[in-house]
């Protein structure tokens, strides 16, 4: 059995991140079980379709220093969770802001983690601090055994919940003890506080993890972490001329993303793609009733490639190849969006469903580029 | 012959629209720049050589096309076609530009034709909330640019003469908005103490009158009306009368008052007029209201719309209405005040002054965004759209995900208010100089 294991707030902008967790895991056809915890002081818990939620305490502040840090809510949770259920199996763990391309279907052993290398991170000679560095020493004078070496893996990290349950204390313990002592060049407390903290405790527990390539995070040469079936984007994606074009922290969910295809890795590509699929899903439903038209002011040039179609009010032009074509003369407000997929099937003699998706994406598209407006009444 | 060969292949479906980029270079922002040069100090007695001006070639580009025979809009056209740019920027940046380039004397007001019709004075009497902070933006931005020589804005803060907010004065800094600070009637003035008290907001409309009036030649004209209001398109000046107007209203018309959409009881407006002895035919009209500067000076006349605006709403209580349904009680009170007064007006019948949702709306419309669900319990202030100002109460409205409403909307004119607001962001983010103005020492 796996569980799929992530760790929230009920905040909107991590709710978004959920549901697009969600629909990645659905769709890539992920077995066994997705677990949201939600570390929340609130009574109603967020609806999911496939995701059972489970309510945590929230534990976004250290009892004792008062620092405040949202991670603590991940080893909180899993321990509150482990304690509860007492589930047995395989925990994939993962961040919100992670979305699968494809099934993880490996299974591990109590003792035998296995974990994405955590790019960045090496072992230096430094004998103290886990063979980090002298910054972590300090963890000797809390008990911590520190000739163990600190793993360097990072999520998504596959691991037995037998062996998480060992170790989900600890790591609460070991990020407020890193969080007070370890602070990063600028003199900040770090962000990845949590991360270095179970590199230590899984290190002290003498959990050797397997490193191999489960997650690509969005900074990092796609060569970093070859065909990746979780990509996690933590940091903006990068276009071509270097410029960012998406970032989770400027996203309003759910807004299109305009040509995917812009990102400079595949793996951006793919993300951006995913989230767009993501939109039409959510959308496919509202919009069978709606009756496409094409937009006031839309001029049309024939060329011998296909048609072109320029935007009202901007210098913005698109070219359609003939499907697209097909599908823009069908805009023409008369028809609901279910009406033109029954008379494309008819001409097409196609019924598998793939007719579908490519007509609310094409649909979708034609309306992000001011081309289409879509009419309820 | 495919049957001969088995089943025929299917076309793959895989519709693909893909952006053509063309070869135009990407706008860049105008700029416009004066230097002042010192004198040489080397040579005594030496003075300084002339200032000058330097623009850069998109300066130039909007220079060369403001040679009077153009509209904002024809030129953000010609703009769209030479340079990769959004209309956002450009109409934002040509505007700005076509300012700046006045303030210097390098072009006239070449931009809009002179008018014919009296100097026009827009008035809007306002409370300092986060409600007009992103009303007023949009509406100054569908009039930029597009003012003749001599029309202004004057917007009137009825907050008891208090400090303005930050967020409001950035808002008139940048437009070059002039403001007046006026007394606030709706907290100050209990409407029904009798029946636990109310405050009424559209006392505002009033007091922005009584304001301006020592701003105002007898000679210019008064256009008062609502915040929530934006002209669609190009102005008309075809439009705007050159005495007292109201423009006709079926809510305002309706007899008795009060019975626009709910039925039951009201007020009949004509026999209130009767009965303090007035014989002459009341205009159902209100809304859109235009004025005399010589009206609104006339102090009898602003001080009857409060009293009618008063005995109005009184007499709504009095025959059983909720507050709500009350809160429209302003809107007669300028033909009421006008009619006692034997001041003459034209009500005007026309569209031009929008308060009905429509599919389509000719350009030059002042469309009123009223609809809200509190009024109609149905739907929004567009044709066949959810959107309404009431979810942006205390929520900047301009700070949302414009772009997405923008793609959302049916109509032309709903997906024009989104691009307005786009703009407006546009133009409130910008670093630049601020040029409004504050009238209050003539107050």
């Amino acid at each position: 059995m796996i569980y799929t294991v992530f760790s929230t707030t009920d905040s909107p902008f991590q709710q978004w991140q959920s549901e697009l967790l969600e629909y990645s895991w659905s769709q890539a056809g992920q077995p066994g079980e997705l677990i949201r915890l939600v570390a929340t002081a609130g009574e109603t818990l967020p609806a999911h379709r496939f995701a059972r939620t489970i309510g945590t305490p929230l534990y976004q502040m250290d009892p004792l220093t008062g620092d405040d840090y949202a991670p603590y809510n991940k080893p909180a949770s899993l321990l509150q969770w482990l304690r509860t259920e007492r589930p047995d199996g395989t925990v994939l763990l993962l961040d919100p802001d992670c979305v699968f391309l494809a099934p993880i279907r490996r299974e591990v052993s109590e003792g035998h983690p296995v974990a994405q290398r955590w790019v960045g991170l090496s072992h230096t000679e430094s004998a103290e601090g886990f063979a980090l560095d002298q910054r972590f020493a300090f963890l000797k004078e809390h008990g911590v055994t520190s000739r163990a070496k600190a793993q360097l893996g990072m999520i998504p990290t596959l691991i037995h919940t037998r062996d998480l349950e060992r170790i989900a204390a600890r790591w609460l313990e070991v990020t407020a003890l890193v969080r007070r002592e370890v602070t990063d060049q600028g003199g900040r407390r770090m962000w990845e506080s949590d991360m270095y903290a179970y590199a230590i405790v899984t290190a002290e527990a003498g959990l050797e993890h397997e490193l191999t390539s489960l997650g690509v995070c969005t900074n990092w040469s796609p060569d970093d972490a070859p065909d990746a079936p979780i990509i996690h984007y933590c940091q903006a994606i990068e276009s071509d001329s270097g410029d960012f074009i998406w970032s989770k922290y400027q996203y309003k969910p759910w807004g299109r993303v305009a040509e995917p295809r812009r990102a400079k890795h595949e793996y951006g590509c793919n993300l951006l793609t995913l989230l767009n699929r993501c939109v039409n899903a959510q959308a496919s439903a509202e919009l069978e009733a709606v009756r496409p038209r094409g937009r006031v002011g839309v001029r049309e040039i024939r060329e011998p490639a296909g048609m072109v179609l320029c935007a009202p009010g901007s210098n913005r032009e698109f070219a359609l190849n003939r499907t697209a074509e097909r599908i823009w003369l069908l805009c023409d407000g008369t028809r609901t969006v279910h009406a033109m997929r029954a008379e494309l099937e008819r001409e097409l003699e196609e019924k598998d469903g793939t007719l579908s998706e490519g007509l609310i994406e094409a649909l979708a598209t034609l309306h992000d580029a001011n081309l289409v407006v879509f009419e309820r009444g | 012959m495919a049957k001969a060969m088995g089943k025929a292949v299917r076309p793959l479906f895989d519709p693909q629209v893909t952006e053509r980029h063309r070869p135009q270079p990407r706008w860049v922002a105008p700029h416009v720049q004066i230097s002042d040069p010192l004198p040489d100090a080397r040579v005594e007695g030496a003075r300084p050589a002339a200032p000058t001006i330097s623009l850069n070639s998109s300066a130039v580009a909007i220079r060369d096309l403001c040679d009077g025979g153009r509209s904002v809009f024809q030129i953000v056209e010609e703009l769209r076609r030479r340079y990769i740019a959004e209309d956002v920027e450009l109409y934002v940046d040509v505007t700005t530009a076509v300012f700046e380039l006045r303030r210097f004397g390098l072009i006239g007001p070449t931009v809009v034709e002179p008018s014919d019709r009296p100097p026009t004075k827009f008035v809007v009497g306002i409370e300092d909330k986060p409600y007009f902070h992103w009303q007023l933006p949009i509406l100054f931005e569908s009039l930029a640019g597009q003012l003749p020589e001599g029309w202004e804005f004057l917007v009137v803060v009825c907050n008891n003469h208090g400090p303005l907010s930050d967020a409001l004065l950035h808002v008139f800094e940048k437009y070059g908005i002039t403001h007046l600070t006026g007394a606030n009637h709706p907290v100050n003035e209990n409407m029904d103490f009798a029946g636990g008290g109310d405050q009424y907001a559209p006392l505002n409309r009033i007091e922005a009158l009584r304001v301006v009036a020592p701003h105002v030649r007898d000679e210019d004209l008064v256009f008062l009306l609502d915040t929530d209001n934006f002209l669609y398109r190009e102005l008309d000046l075809a439009v705007f009368p050159r005495d007292n107007a109201l423009y006709g209203n079926e809510i305002i018309d309706h007899r008795p008052f009060f019975t626009h959409t709910r039925g039951g009881p009201g007020v009949d407006l004509q026999k209130l007029l009767k009965s303090i002895g007035c014989q002459n035919r009341l205009g159902g009209g209100g809304v859109a209201v235009f004025l005399t500067g010589r009206t609104v000076k006339n102090k009898k006349f602003i001080q009857d719309c409060f009293r009618f605006t008063q005995v109005v709403y009184l007499l709504g209580k009095i025959a059983g209405l909720q507050s709500r349904t009350a809160w429209i009680s302003e809107m007669p009170s300028f033909a009421l005040s006008l009619t006692a007064n034997g001041i003459p007006y034209q009500v005007i019948d026309s569209q031009t002054f929008m308060v009905e949702k429509a599919r389509t709306v000719p350009a030059g419309t002042f469309y009123h965004y009223y609809g809200d669900l509190k009024d109609t319990s149905v739907d929004g202030a567009f044709y066949d759209s959810d959107w309404h100002k009431q979810r942006y109460f205390e929520v900047d409205f301009l700070n949302t995900n414009l772009e997405a409403q923008f793609r959302a909307a049916v109509t032309p004119h709903e997906q024009y208010f989104f691009e307005l607001a786009m703009r407006a962001r546009h133009r409130l983010a910008a670093p630049g100089e601020h040029r409004g103005r504050t009238a209050e020492a003539r107050n």
